[in-house]
């Protein structure tokens, strides 16, 4: 039905021009004005339907590009999924490796050797110990790969989380959504801090609510403030961009919840998601 | 008045084979020439009739658009909701270059609407000039590869140009 959709906008699209043409063609065509003027009537009834198909059509135009850049976003969560699970997969080979390594250095009695072997494994999968578990298959993907990309452009990236987080009434692209689009968000304003880089994300669980803090050293733009969560209001002025902030405000409200920003003392920027972990919380939309 | 069969055959026919090749080309759907050129014949026989029977002006291309995006669904065997694409978009481009062009020449020359299909000489000259503007677009289509929609089966992304 969906892909029936894009042919029902371009056909009405095409249907509107047509007719005009028709009507531009009748009008040419004729020789008194007196048929013109009794025509008048089904022109303007051509108008009203055409310009009713046309608004329909715009609206459903801006559905689609809507629709356009949540694909976007879930496709690039799944890579990141992608990512993790690959990461996980060579570690395994490498530890089957290690395990056979091993055995033989103590069927040899090498004890020394296996000593120092231990230690530099140890040392090579510091990183992995460090690995943060959410509770949440997907957070922990997302929270996990973001933070490597943060590391990578020399941003600290530090995770509070006391409890699992078990939001199992949402989906889980939404969630993956909503916390993506802000901490990728996060990313690239840190980036751009001449002074400290560090993104700090808190997660915190009260009375059957989730609140999620996520804080960065970044700035927002002035001509921003106050729009930043209306579609199509970005800080960059690459096309389709100014869409996630849209998208988390809508998902997070679908959910009952509450997204809103703060600028800090310190002049860091601190974004607020506050989610209900409760079924019967969510609203109609979200059933 | 002119002789309707002369215009059918010579003016309308070759009209309705530009179109449907620049609409097909246009959503990048491939057919072969035969089949374009079978439902070109229909629909210049429907023209005929539709002509002959004097429906008032402005009726008479709504009615054979219609029969036209019938003829595609079934000689070309394409969905019914794609067909009417490549048949509107051939009309709407065949429309438009024939508003311009009477709109530019009515510059030059003392240009009336309603001689067309009255006289022989004019009716021709006017309709070689849209063959040729249309044969020239159909050449541009074809050599760039240009698509404003893919309704292929492979293609389903609408705007896409490859």
């Amino acid at each position: 039905m969906e892909s029936k959709n894009r042919y029902i906008i371009l056909t009405t699209m095409l249907v509107q021009v047509c007719l005009l043409l028709i009507i531009d063609f009748t009008i040419i065509n004729t020789n008194s004005l007196d048929l013109l003027k009794k025509s008048i009537p089904a022109f303007n009834a051509v108008i009203f339907i055409t310009t009713i198909l046309m608004l329909a059509s715009l609206k459903k135009a801006d559905y689609f590009i809507k629709k356009e850049t949540e694909l976007e976003l879930l496709k690039s969560n799944m890579k990141n999924t992608e990512d993790l699970l690959n990461l996980l997969r060579t570690q395994r080979h490498d530890y089957l490796g290690h395990i056979q390594a091993i055995e033989s250095l103590v069927i040899l009695n090498e004890y020394q050797e296996l000593a120092e072997y231990i230690k530099g494994i140890g040392k090579e999968y510091r990183i992995t110990n460090e690995m943060i578990r959410l509770g949440n298959p997907i957070l922990t993907a997302i929270i996990n790969t973001k933070k490597e990309i943060a590391e990578k452009k020399g941003i600290s990236f530090h995770v509070k989380c006391k409890n699992k987080v078990s939001l199992h009434g949402i989906n889980s692209w939404e969630l993956s959504s909503v916390i993506s689009n802000l901490i990728e968000n996060a990313i690239e304003e840190a980036a751009k801090s001449e002074d400290e880089k560090w993104i700090k994300i808190n997660i915190s669980y009260t009375h059957h609510i989730f609140t999620f803090n996520i804080e960065n050293t970044g700035k927002i733009d002035e001509h921003v403030l106050g729009h930043i969560f209306e579609p199509g209001i970005s800080t960059k002025s690459a096309t389709g961009r100014g869409y996630g902030l849209y998208i988390v405000k809508n998902i997070v409200e679908k959910y009952n919840g509450t997204v809103e920003y703060e600028i800090t003392e310190n002049g860091t920027v601190k974004f607020k998601v506050v989610l209900p972990s409760e079924e019967e919380s969510y609203g109609k939309k979200a059933v | 008045m002119l002789d309707l069969i002369f215009i059918t055959v010579f003016l309308s026919f070759p009209e309705f084979v530009l179109d449907l090749m620049i609409g097909l080309s246009l959503c990048n759907i491939k057919v072969s020439l035969k089949k374009i050129l079978l439902v070109a014949f229909i629909q210049a026989f429907v023209a005929f009739f539709v002509w002959k029977i004097h429906i008032p002006f402005g009726l008479h291309n709504i009615i054979q658009k219609l029969i036209c995006w019938i003829i595609v669904i079934i000689i070309l065997e394409i969905k019914f909701y794609k067909a009417i694409v490549p048949v509107l978009i051939g009309y709407f481009l065949d429309s438009i270059i024939q508003g311009i062009f009477i709109s530019s020449a009515g510059l030059f020359i003392e240009l009336d609407f309603n001689r067309l299909g009255v006289e022989f000489g004019y009716t021709l000259i006017y309709s070689l000039c849209i063959f040729i503007i249309l044969s020239i677009i159909l050449l541009i289509v074809k050599k760039t590869n240009f698509h404003f929609c893919d309704l292929s089966a492979e293609g389903e992304f609408i705007g896409e140009q490859k």
